[in-house]
């Protein structure tokens, strides 16, 4: 006798790729839930990026919007959110050559980037976003990307749209002045 | 130490919570809205250069066959017949919708297209007025705001007349029914409604006086300071001081772009602390100050639930239609059906 033992019915979230297709379809509750999913990883790495907050919630609105316009070109909709990154990236890199040519990057951070609890801890990270300051864009950017945010060298590839090997090049330039400027500091 | 750094890195707190995420939706939903209107947008839309400066305290809504409701004796009807002024409008602009509805433009009318689809069209009227023939069709809902005045369509012929001093309604065929709160009037082929805007049956947001009060004899906060002075406060557990704090900063600065969050923050935080009428009031004033801002429909929303919670369950189930009737599809309509069927 055969019996078959059915798997408890249970609610799963919607994958990345039926998200895509819905809103695809025009779904303005999949883009909520697409928003709501990776609004805050977004946020995350473009406020590491940029080193405050200050055009936080413009970048990250003008990532969904570009989003949800051109959502038809995403390729493969199981990598929405490196895709998401890619967007973000552009958009930060912009406003932070804004600021430069304006000589304000990181004007107001200290007003609006929040600490630490810990002092120590606290003291460590200001080091190490003082020493980022310091890196171009050009290294700072793929750095964050690879070994912060964990985003595969591919992807940071196309999000910097620069090549694999110059990725990996840079990468090791900003390890290595990190390493020789936080050295200094301690 | 790669792993050292990205833990520091990561250690550092995102300044991203609720309000942001919500507040950033809402402008990216305004965004793609208005980039869909503006590319269906036509040029015989606008007409004139006048804009309306104040809200407008009423909310007409018309429909083929309202459910009986009492007349509010604050409201005035107008013996004009149908013919008078307010209808007799030179075809001097007509516009035509793809459905065949009509919009008939008198001198200094301004009218925008805001949402154009199979199962909406909405129009923005800013000024002037405009005698509208529409297309009856149920399928799709036909609505125009005129700042806070809404006047709901399915299909018939009326007039919607804005000055500096009253608003008219004046209706040739079909029935309107203006309401505001929980007050009602119906209006039928041939009469006219005036309402004079001083005499607003709108009743003015009054925030209550805040619990604790300001540290005297500081300089002047800026409306930046305050903002930051709420938001410490409320990372602090000092809901009074935030509520004191976002008070001031919408008092003394209501024009600032910031007042408008502002007092979406105060109706949270009031809520928080148990002032229902407060929150109520303050989730009131955001809405009304932006119909169409990114937090109009969760401050609606919130409005209701606020009412409801402080035993006002008129104010509540007035709220809560007028969310519905705004938002028929909206994230909170289940709330606010919940909240009109408790009120019944």
């Amino acid at each position: 006798v055969l019996s078959v033992r059915q798997a408890p019915l249970r609610e799963v979230a919607p994958s990345d790729e039926l998200l895509v297709e819905r809103i695809r379809g025009g779904s303005d509750d999949a883009f909520r839930q697409l928003y709501f999913r990776y609004a805050r990883y977004i946020a995350g790495v473009v406020v590491r990026m940029m080193g405050d907050d200050v055009e936080l919630e413009d970048v990250v609105q003008d990532t969904f919007v570009r989003a949800a316009e051109r959502i038809d070109t995403l390729r493969s909709p199981a990598h929405v959110r490196p895709w998401l990154v890619t967007i973000a990236v552009r958009y930060a890199r912009e406003r932070l050559g804004r600021r430069r040519r304006r000589g304000l990057l990181r004007q107001e951070a200290s007003h609006h980037f929040p600490t630490m609890s810990d002092p120590r801890e606290r003291a460590r990270a200001d080091d190490l976003y003082a020493a980022l300051d310091q890196l171009p864009e050009k290294y700072r950017i793929p750095w964050f990307l690879a070994r912060v945010e964990g985003e595969k060298l591919e992807d940071v590839a196309i999000a910097c749209g620069i090549s694999l090997a110059t990725v990996k090049r840079r990468i090791l330039e900003a390890q290595t002045r990190l390493d020789r400027r936080l050295e200094v500091r301690s | 130490v790669s792993d050292d750094l990205r833990r520091l890195a990561m250690g550092v707190p995102v300044p991203w919570d609720e309000l942001r995420e919500r507040r950033v939706l809402g402008k990216v939903e305004a965004e793609l809205a208005s980039r869909r209107v503006a590319r269906k947008r036509r040029p015989w839309i606008i007409a004139g250069a006048a804009v309306l400066a104040a809200a407008v305290a009423v909310l007409a809504v018309l429909v083929v066959d309202p459910a009986s409701t009492p007349v509010d004796d604050a409201i005035a009807i107008a013996d004009a017949p149908a013919t008078s002024p307010v209808v007799a409008i030179p075809d001097e602009s007509a516009l035509t919708l793809p459905d065949g509805s009509q919009a008939q433009m008198h001198t200094g009318a301004r009218v925008d297209v805001d949402v154009q689809t199979d199962e909406l069209v909405r129009l923005v009227q800013y000024a002037g007025v405009v005698r509208y023939e529409v297309t009856p069709n149920r399928e799709r809902r036909f609505v125009v705001h005129a700042d806070d005045v809404q006047v709901r369509v399915i299909g018939t012929v009326f007039t919607v007349a804005l000055d500096e001093h009253v608003v008219r309604v004046a209706v040739e065929r079909g029935k309107v029914e203006v309401a505001e709160s929980d007050r009602v009037v119906q209006l039928g082929a041939g009469d006219a409604l005036e309402i004079d805007r001083a005499e607003s049956i709108d009743e003015p947001i009054v925030l209550e006086d805040p619990v604790v009060e300001l540290e005297p004899a500081k300089p002047v906060a800026s409306a930046r300071e305050l903002e930051e002075r709420a938001d410490a406060a409320r990372v602090a557990g000092r809901s009074g001081e935030a509520a004191s704090a976002l008070t001031e900063l919408v008092k003394r600065y209501p024009k600032d772009p910031r007042a408008y969050s502002a007092y979406f923050t105060l109706g949270k935080v009031e809520r928080s602390r148990g002032r229902h009428t407060a929150a109520a009031m303050a989730f009131t004033a955001c809405h009304q100050r932006a119909p169409a801002g990114p937090l109009a429909e969760d401050a609606r929303a919130e409005a209701a639930v606020a009412w409801l919670t402080a035993g006002q369950t008129d104010r509540a189930a007035a709220a809560a239609q007028a969310y519905l009737d705004r938002y028929a599809s909206g994230a909170h309509r289940a709330r606010m059906q919940r909240i009109l069927d408790k009120a019944r």
